[in-house]
Formats: C-alpha cells, structure tokens, sequence
C-alpha cells in the first residue's frame, strides 16, 4: 500500500508527461471563426441625472407604500389565475414540451402554473409529484423541476433504500424542514449536505428554502434516496453530483415542494432559465380559493 | 494576463483577442489534454473553449480574474468533449514483454499504464479538480472558484479521486507480467 504522500508524487510526475503546445492550426480555426461569433453584449444602465433619480425615488416609495397598504391588492396581482390558454400537463404524454403556459389542473394536491420556453421535457406525472427537465442531455448538465407532495424521509439517504424517519415526519413545513436537517446535518449522512435554511416564499406562499448538495459517488453502491410521496413514489438523484434547492411551502395547509435541481455542468443559460420558470409559478389550492 | 489586452477584447478588438488565444491556448490545451486522455478531443475542446472566451468576454466583470474565468471555460469545454465522445474507451498501453527492462522501468510503465486506467475511470468533476490542483498547483478555493463549487465539494472531490488513483497503484502490487515471467 502505497502512501498518501508518494501517490501525490507518482500522479504530479504522471500529470507532467503530456502535449503541452497547442497547434497553430487550431488557435487559426478559432481567429477565423472570430468574425461570425457574435461577442455577447451586457446591457449598460444609462447615465441618469440626479434629478430623474430623485423623482423615480419618490415614486418607488409610493408604490412600495401603496402595496403594503393593499396587501390583498397585492396577492391578487401576484395571483392571477392562469390564462385561458394555458394547456393542461396532465393529458400530455412524457416527452418534448411546446412552449408556453401549463397547469396541473387535476388529480394534485393544489393546482400549479407555469410558463416554459422551449427545450422543456415532461418527465413523469404522479397523484402526488410532477417532474419537468430541460436541456435533456440529463446530468451533468441540465436542470430539473419537480413538485411534490412529501409524505416521509428516509432516515439515511445514502445508499441502498432502507428505513424511512420514525416517528414520520409531521405535516407543516418547519417539520420538514427540521427533518431534513436532522437527517442531513445531525446524522452526517456522508454525501449529503444541507448548506443553508432561509425563510422564502413562493408566489405568496411562505416557507422555507434549504439549498442541498447531493454527492451520489460517495454513497454506498452509488444510490441514494430521499423522500416518499403519500403514494409511495420515492425521489432518487439523477446524477453523480446534485444541487437541489427546495421550497417548502404552506398552500393554505397542503405542504409542497418545489424541488429545483442543476448538475455541475449546467450552464448559467440554463439555470437563469430555470430559476424564470420558477418566477413563473402560480399555485392555488386545488379547489380554487385562497 | 494583461489586463489591458482583455479589455481590448471585451470591446471587440479581434487582434487583442488573438495575442491572448496564443497565450493561454498552450496552457489551455495542456488542461483539456489531461482531463480528456486524448489529443483530438482536447484540442476540440480547447478550440471550443477559445470561442466561448470570446463571445462571453463582455461579461466578464473583472479583467484580473480573466485567467481563473478561462480555466473554468475550458472545464466545460471538457465536459461538453466528454459527453460528445460519449465513451472513452480506455487505450491501454501495453507492456513491451518482449524488450529486458530494468525493474524500475517496468514499475514506472506500469504505474503510468495503471494511473491512466485509474484516471479514466473517474468523472470528469474528478479529474478537472486532480489537474487544477495537482498540474496547475492551484489552491483549492481557487480551484472551487474556477469550479463555481463550494471549497468542501473540492476537498471531498480530490479525496475521492487521489484514493481512486491510490487505489489503482495498489493494483499494480500484483507481479507485473514481466516479473511474473521471470
């Protein structure tokens, strides 16, 4: 068995022994395809005199003044129901998404819009769960959305499928989210990190955003398992390396989650994508009211 | 870098852009080449890698972080050769059984032939943290910020991977062909 200390040394003395010169006809291919790579352009904010600035200050406190006034005002314009032209997820058939607005308008929970662009993919669609990805190349790249209902947690979420938190976990978002903490921070699940908890709200709705880091590779046989909805599906990671952001939210006493996942490769394109997708969502409880 | 080169470029300059690809391309190749074990990939890559730093330059923020920002491109350059190439089919270096080899030498080639096996194995996440920190000696939150990962995903990174390549040497502890026929 070799030492830490001299296996650092063969690989840096290994790493050395390659092509170090890059041909010249290559850095040429790349001069030549200068002309019709277009440069991306940052939007520069205007110069503004101060004087338009103090007025636009002016009008900004009054409109923030107004909204807090008008509370309920204000969650109606947050809440607009979907269009009439959105199309309904539930009928469409897992596979490439036209653009556009979709509602999960029956046999869920609550009810949920969104607005996609083009390159979305329906996943699968459960009694209690919806899965959308994006940029299907799948991990690691790509992104994922998903919605779920949570009914338990499994109590190591490394490794093969095993024993779920006893007793289950309570009904209300700080239950959740205290479980989730205690399985991925107290019990040191190796492979699985809870970075931060915040309060967060999601189309009005409050709750809690936790940001979690998932390492497949360094759980035992490579799997790994985190939660199961009422009907028993469970959530598995797609890739070697998650990122998953969830929002857990109180809609009017159904907890959901809203589950946001990258890979390592993903691309900033992509994840400001997603994250307008998620601005996008408007949740309503399934019966309509509020 | 010269931070007046960059900003030259951000702005279009074609032939600033061009003193800066001579410069970091060898640099650039030299990475791509060791996290991709093949010469026709990685300059695919590098090549892809050059065009991405001149169309995303105006986004750039800040000139002095220039190098940082293009090993990070080139990583996901990497990425994108891999998935293309989709398999990497180890090219295994044979043991030359016919040729007398000192004892040393024939452990140095196997070690070589052992740690290529090893290394192609692992994610490409593994190798860009094993060449980031072990070729270019870059520190490792340096390396989590070319990364764009946080510092304890690095360090668990680089334990994994430095205790795959450890454990493919350990492999080699079995009698080479070549002790074996002796």
């Amino acid at each position: 068995m070799r030492s830490e200390r001299e296996t650092t040394r063969i690989v840096r003395a290994w790493l050395e022994d390659g092509v170090t010169v890059l041909p010249d006809r290559v850095i040429d291919r790349v001069l030549d395809d200068l002309p019709t790579t277009r440069q991306s352009r940052v939007w520069q904010a205007p110069v503004v005199p101060a004087r338009v600035l103090v007025a636009v200050a002016v009008i900004v406190l009054m409109v923030v003044g107004g909204v807090s006034f008008g509370r309920q005002i204000g969650d109606a314009i947050r809440n607009p129901t979907p269009s009439p032209a959105a199309r309904s997820f539930v009928p469409v058939p897992p596979g490439p998404l036209e653009s556009g607005q979709y509602v999960i308008d029956t046999g869920f929970p609550v009810r949920i819009s969104f607005d996609i662009p083009d390159g979305w993919s329906k996943a699968s669609l459960g009694a209690d769960y919806a899965v959308l990805t994006s940029h299907s190349d799948g991990p690691p790249s790509g992104v994922r959305l998903g919605f779920y209902t949570v009914a338990n947690l499994f109590a190591e979420t490394c490794g093969p499928e095993g024993r779920m938190v006893d007793p289950p976990v309570g009904p209300t978002v700080e239950d959740l989210v205290a479980a989730v903490n205690l399985v991925a921070v107290d019990r040191g699940s190796p492979g699985y990190q809870a970075l931060a908890t915040t309060p967060a709200s999601i189309d009005g709705h409050l709750g809690q955003r936790i940001d979690l880091y998932l390492y497949l590779f360094m759980c035992p046989f490579d799997q790994a398992h985190l939660w199961q909805t009422p009907s028993g599906s469970v959530r598995t990671p797609a890739g070697d390396e998650e990122r998953s952001t969830l929002w857990i939210v109180d809609v009017a006493g159904e907890r959901l989650v809203i589950d946001v996942t990258s890979y390592p490769g993903t691309s900033d394109e992509h994840l400001d994508e997603l994250m307008a997708v998620v601005d996008s969502i408007r949740i309503q409880p399934a019966d309509g009211g509020r | 870098m010269d931070t007046d080169l960059v900003t030259r470029a951000q702005h279009g300059d074609e032939e600033a852009f061009a003193v800066i690809a001579v410069a970091v391309g060898d640099r650039l190749h030299a990475v791509a080449h060791r996290i991709l074990r093949d010469v026709g990939l990685a300059e695919d890559a590098t090549q892809q890698a050059l065009l991405a730093i001149w169309r995303d330059l105006p986004k750039l923020r800040d000139p002095a972080r220039f190098e940082a920002w293009a090993y990070r491109l080139i990583v996901r350059a990497c990425y994108a050769e891999g998935r293309r190439a989709h398999a990497w089919q180890p090219a295994l270096r044979l043991l030359q059984t016919d040729e007398p080899a000192e004892a040393d030498a024939a452990r140095s080639l196997a070690d070589r032939d052992q740690l290529d096996r090893g290394f192609r194995r692992l994610s490409v996440d593994h190798r860009a943290v094993i060449v980031l920190h072990h070729y270019l000696d870059l520190p490792l939150d340096e390396v989590a910020e070319v990364l764009g990962v946080p510092a304890g995903t690095v360090r668990s990174r680089l334990h994994y991977a430095m205790r795959a390549m450890r454990a493919a040497l350990d492999a080699d502890a079995r009698p080479t062909a070549i002790e074996a026929a002796r």
